[in-house]
């Protein structure tokens, strides 16, 4: 599995960009994990109280985590799961 | 008057002559203004049959009602005119500190007719307004043009012009305001090369006076509390700009690669915002008015592409990035600052040129023809080819017809990457289908900022809705470009959509002017507007027929990517779409649909 990070979720992850090393068996899972690993602050943005912020876009597979099953959604090796901040430009 | 400043200039070229006239109150309230009003002045007073280039069409610099006033991000103004590119109506928006320098002189609009005999420029100074002779401007950069006339006439000046890309009509040249803000796409600056008009230098002293000061200041606290509240217009865009959609765009295997051919970019990431805040962003910049401040502030410190400058925006990133297979950023840099300084539009140049390598890769194009191979990823070929079209030496006279008129040249239309002759921009609507409806219905031609539904369809604002099925988007389309179109009219940034809608942008428009606009009365303009830019197009010449999209994204499915498989099924939302305009299978607004917007 694959978790990339983007814009300032790659700040809270520690300027990470990208981690081949977590194993999840759904998102809830990954995300529990990655909140472990880098602390409140990116717990408090990216999974307050366990659940999936506003301020988020959570990408399974190229696919907006709405259109699978949220926080229940079961993740594989191969997958890659993308993590940005709520952006915009255009 | 309130909001409005209540007077037009008419500017005649061919005769030098200068009228000041009154705004008819009736067609403001009803078209806003700067987008809206523009289009009601071409609709009447222009044939739209005419030659884009010929003295009898109109060049129209127009206002909203918020533009210059304390209204959040209100420093926007729209060039209206018959557009080269497409042969449609032209409206190009631009940020900036030109339109509410143009308010405090006291003109809403100026209308330049006609033809000048030799390079001028309008100098207006207040009251003082006058055609001055430009012949010691042609030829030059649009920077080097708005130094001089700073220069001459003072620091205070705000300086509008065409670089030599609009001098030598390349189709799609841009007006550039403030040295780095640009009236894009559609070729409105060919428009005004075509008149001889080089520039417009503005002082204004005058305030602008609001009907009702309390409840204008509420409205504004409040839209901009939102603003500054909200986490894409008070952090994401101030931090890493527009370019930040980079990367979810590709993740989301809609980023255009390679002329279209695929839609996931493999090096995106080194041309997307978070690299170029890491490498060659030196400040973040804001418009008039703007707390968003979504500007880059650029410099190439050494090397080949060694300048500095503003951008790239998102859209410019991918057209000389993605779409070119190019992932060096300080080419995609430089060639936007040529763009910039010649007065191009980035996107039509970035297509045009992916459009010519696909055509070189295929063996349509030789190299002899360029001077240069031309494959995808040559970065140096981005920048030279940029610098060639703007001054149409060598292969650059080609290019500088926009991909269409290339593509056709070589009896291979179909890879131009294009709607009604003008380039799409950033997204494959092979894998978001309502931006598929956007550009095939859009009235300037291939635009994304007609009716943006890559905001509910991709980022999930207001709400996400799912980007691979047709049920529901001609409605959401609709509302888009209602809503887009009546914005645009009234002076403010589209980007403050992100966070306010309706509601805040129709109480700062009552408030402002005196007029009690309701949402819907407000959404109810933009469906005017839009009607009438149709009716337009329509006497044109256009027909239903031309609401389509380049056959490769209706027949070939993305090859690779999380949208693999997909292509866009135009047929399935194109006659909800008319229905719900209330138009006949033709694409024509009825009667009833005319009467119902008062446009019979």
């Amino acid at each position: 599995m694959v978790v990339k990070f983007f814009a300032h979720i790659r700040k809270l992850a520690g300027n990470t960009k990208e981690r081949t090393d977590v194993k999840a068996k759904s998102l809830y899972e990954l995300l529990d994990k990655l909140s472990k690993d880098y602390g409140n602050e990116f717990q408090s943005k990216v999974f307050p109280n366990n659940t999936i912020s506003d301020e988020v876009i959570i990408l399974v597979n190229g696919t907006h985590i709405s259109h699978l099953n949220g926080l229940n959604t079961k993740l594989k090796a191969g997958d890659v799961v993308c993590i940005f901040p709520m952006i915009f430009g255009g | 008057m309130y909001g409005w400043a209540g007077k037009i200039l008419r500017v005649n070229l061919s005769e030098g002559k200068i009228v000041k006239e009154d705004l008819n109150i009736e067609d403001a309230r009803n078209f806003i203004g700067a987008r809206g009003l523009g289009t009601k002045i071409m609709y009447d007073e222009v044939d739209p049959q005419v030659d884009p280039f010929s003295p009898e069409n109109k060049l129209i610099f127009a206002t909203g009602p918020l533009t210059g006033t304390l209204a959040t991000s209100g420093g926007r103004y729209d060039v209206v005119t018959k557009g080269p590119l497409t042969g449609t109506i032209a409206a190009s928006n631009s940020g900036g500190y030109f339109g509410p320098e143009l308010k405090f002189a006291g003109y809403d609009l100026i209308i330049f007719e006609g033809k000048a005999k030799e390079p001028v420029y309008l100098y207006i100074y207040d009251d003082d307004v006058e055609l001055r002779c430009a012949k010691h401007l042609w030829g030059k950069s649009t920077h080097e043009t708005t130094d001089i006339l700073m220069e001459e006439n003072g620091e205070n000046f705000k300086v509008a012009c065409i670089g030599p890309a609009g001098e030598k009509k390349v189709l799609f040249a841009n007006i550039i305001n403030d040295m780095h803000r640009a009236a894009g796409r559609t070729g409105v600056g060919a428009v005004m090369g075509s008149k001889n008009l080089k520039a417009i230098a503005v002082r204004g002293t005058k305030g602008i006076k609001v009907a009702a000061m309390d409840k204008f200041k509420e409205a504004v606290l409040n839209a901009r509390k939102k603003l500054v509240e909200h986490p894409v217009t008070s952090q994401g865009l101030p931090t890493y700009g527009t370019n930040v959609l980079v990367n979810i765009i590709n993740q989301s295997g809609i980023l255009p690669t390679r002329n279209f051919q695929d839609g996931y970019f493999e090096e995106a990431d080194k041309t997307g915002g978070e690299t170029l805040t890491e490498t060659l962003l030196i400040r973040n910049k804001g418009c008039f008015a703007c707390s968003i401040g979504c500007g880059r502030v650029t410099a190439i410190k050494q090397g080949p592409y060694k300048g500095e400058g503003e951008g790239p925006e998102y859209e410019t990133a991918w057209a000389y990035g993605a779409q070119c297979g190019v992932d060096n950023l300080e080419a995609i840099t430089k060639a936007n600052y040529i763009c910039n300084e010649m007065g191009l539009d980035t996107i039509s140049m970035g297509s045009t040129i992916a459009c010519a390598m696909e055509l070189f890769e295929k063996g349509y194009i030789t190299e002899e023809e360029v001077g240069m191979k031309l494959n995808f990823g040559n970065a140096d070929a981005i920048v030279e080819l940029t610098r060639k079209t703007g001054l149409r030496e060598g292969f650059g006279d080609k290019l500088a017809l926009g991909s269409y008129r290339l593509a056709e040249s070589y009896g291979v239309p179909e890879l131009s990457m294009s709607v009604k002759k003008q380039e799409m921009p950033a997204y494959d609507p092979r894998g978001a289908q309502g931006m598929g409806l956007e550009y095939a219905t859009s009235n300037r031609g291939g635009c994304h900022v007609r009716g943006y539904l890559t905001s509910p369809e991709i980022l999930g604002v207001p709400e996400k809705i799912d980007p691979h099925t047709t049920e529901g988007k001609a409605q959401w389309l609709k509302t888009f470009q209602d809503l887009t179109a009546a914005l645009d009219s009234s002076g403010i940034c589209l980007f403050t959509t992100f966070g306010i809608g309706g509601d805040e942008i129709s109480a700062m428009l009552s408030s402002a002017t005196g007029i009690d606009y309701s949402t819907d009365d407000f959404l109810k303009a933009g469906d005017r507007i839009w009607n009438l830019e149709r009716l337009f197009n329509l006497k044109a010449g256009l027909t239903a027929d031309d609401d389509t999209l380049p056959p490769r994204l209706l027949k070939e499915p993305i090859k690779s990517g999380p949208s693999k498989g997909k292509v866009v099924k135009l047929d399935e939302m194109k006659g909800d779409y008319y229905k719900i305009r209330g138009w006949d299978d033709e694409g024509r607004p009825t009667e009833e649909k005319l009467e119902e917007l008062g446009l019979k």
